[in-house]
């Protein structure tokens, strides 16, 4: 045929080529997937996805909590009064503790805890194998 | 009706469209699939705006071809072996065959060879195969094809050159020869 002819046949067949047809499993999965969709949506319920206005409404609340407590506290008695203290203290005492003798260390103990258990998987699939190996013989 | 039949009836109204647009950028249908499938859920979440939009078949097509495209650079790499595997298996469905022998012998041969072209189609290798589809099928220009793949303008022109070839030989094969 000569090259023009199958040029131009070329061109015709793929005019006339129908439109492959969806599988019929298509609309079902979407289906699925929708209704899928919409019930993570339900339950989604964290503040961010809450509507504008009750979050303003929930700050609201947080922020005259907060002042609440505030203005409670010179009025508490003797007791909450020592207590907070103390908690302080003992807040401010574990930081101090922390930064002196353990925040320099916690990524060298976090490292070497990854590799401790690394070593403990190895070592008991390792052990499996031998066991498998061992009952298939 | 209401917005989970309306959106059904969207489904079924636009799904042959979508599927055809995938299938044929991507040369698999089980990835057609995917796609389409997550197309429907993109149209889903904004179903209030585009439902009842007259732009509606365009946008689809539109984040139908993005979307392929996309499962194209992303994955492809790693499915090449199995598309390359079961290619082969793809092709006329159990329906269609059926619906083939109860034509006149004409039909039967002209749907053969419609057939081995859409097959033959499928086989190109992806950066052939997706600037035909969009020259042929999505009608896009040259520059449109070579801004929306990242190439330059002589490679889609060549890339497309190269495709029509390889099904003008699958073409002038004579029937029953394969």
């Amino acid at each position: 045929m000569d090259p023009a002819d199958l040029d131009q046949l070329l061109d015709r067949q793929l005019r006339a080529l129908p439109r492959p047809r969806a599988p019929r499993t298509l609309v079902p999965r979407v289906i699925a997937a929708t209704l899928d969709r919409a019930g993570d949506a339900r339950a989604a319920t964290g503040w961010s996805t809450w509507s504008r206005g009750w979050q303003l409404v929930s700050v609201g609340a947080l922020m005259a909590l907060i002042a609440g407590i505030w203005l409670l506290i010179p009025a508490a008695p003797q007791e909450i009064t020592d207590a907070t203290r103390t908690a302080a203290e003992t807040a401010t005492l574990v930081r101090v503790f922390w930064q002196v003798l353990f925040g320099p260390i916690a990524v060298y103990i976090a490292i070497l805890a990854v590799a401790l258990t690394l070593a403990c998987a190895a070592a008991w699939a390792a052990f499996e194998v031998a066991l498998g190996g061992a009952s298939h013989r | 009706m209401t917005d989970a039949a309306r959106f059904e009836a969207f489904v079924r109204e636009y799904q042959d469209m979508v599927f055809a647009t995938a299938v044929r950028l991507l040369g698999r249908e089980a990835d057609a699939e995917d796609v389409a499938q997550t197309v429907f859920l993109r149209a889903f979440e904004r179903f209030a705006e585009i439902g009842p939009s007259r732009e509606a078949a365009g946008w689809l097509k539109t984040v139908a071809t993005n979307l392929a495209l996309n499962h194209l650079s992303r994955y492809r790499g790693r499915w090449q072996l199995f598309s390359e595997m079961d290619r082969d298996g793809q092709g006329t469905g159990l329906a269609d065959r059926l619906a083939l022998m109860a034509a006149a012998p004409a039909d039967i041969e002209r749907a053969e060879q419609q057939d081995r072209l859409e097959r033959a189609l499928r086989r190109l290798p992806d950066h052939q195969r997706v600037p035909l589809v969009l020259f042929h099928f999505e009608e896009m220009g040259y520059q449109a094809i070579a801004d929306l793949l990242r190439v330059s303008l002589a490679k889609v022109k060549s890339d497309i050159h190269r495709g029509r070839e390889a099904l003008k030989k699958e073409l002038s094969i004579p029937h029953g020869s394969r």
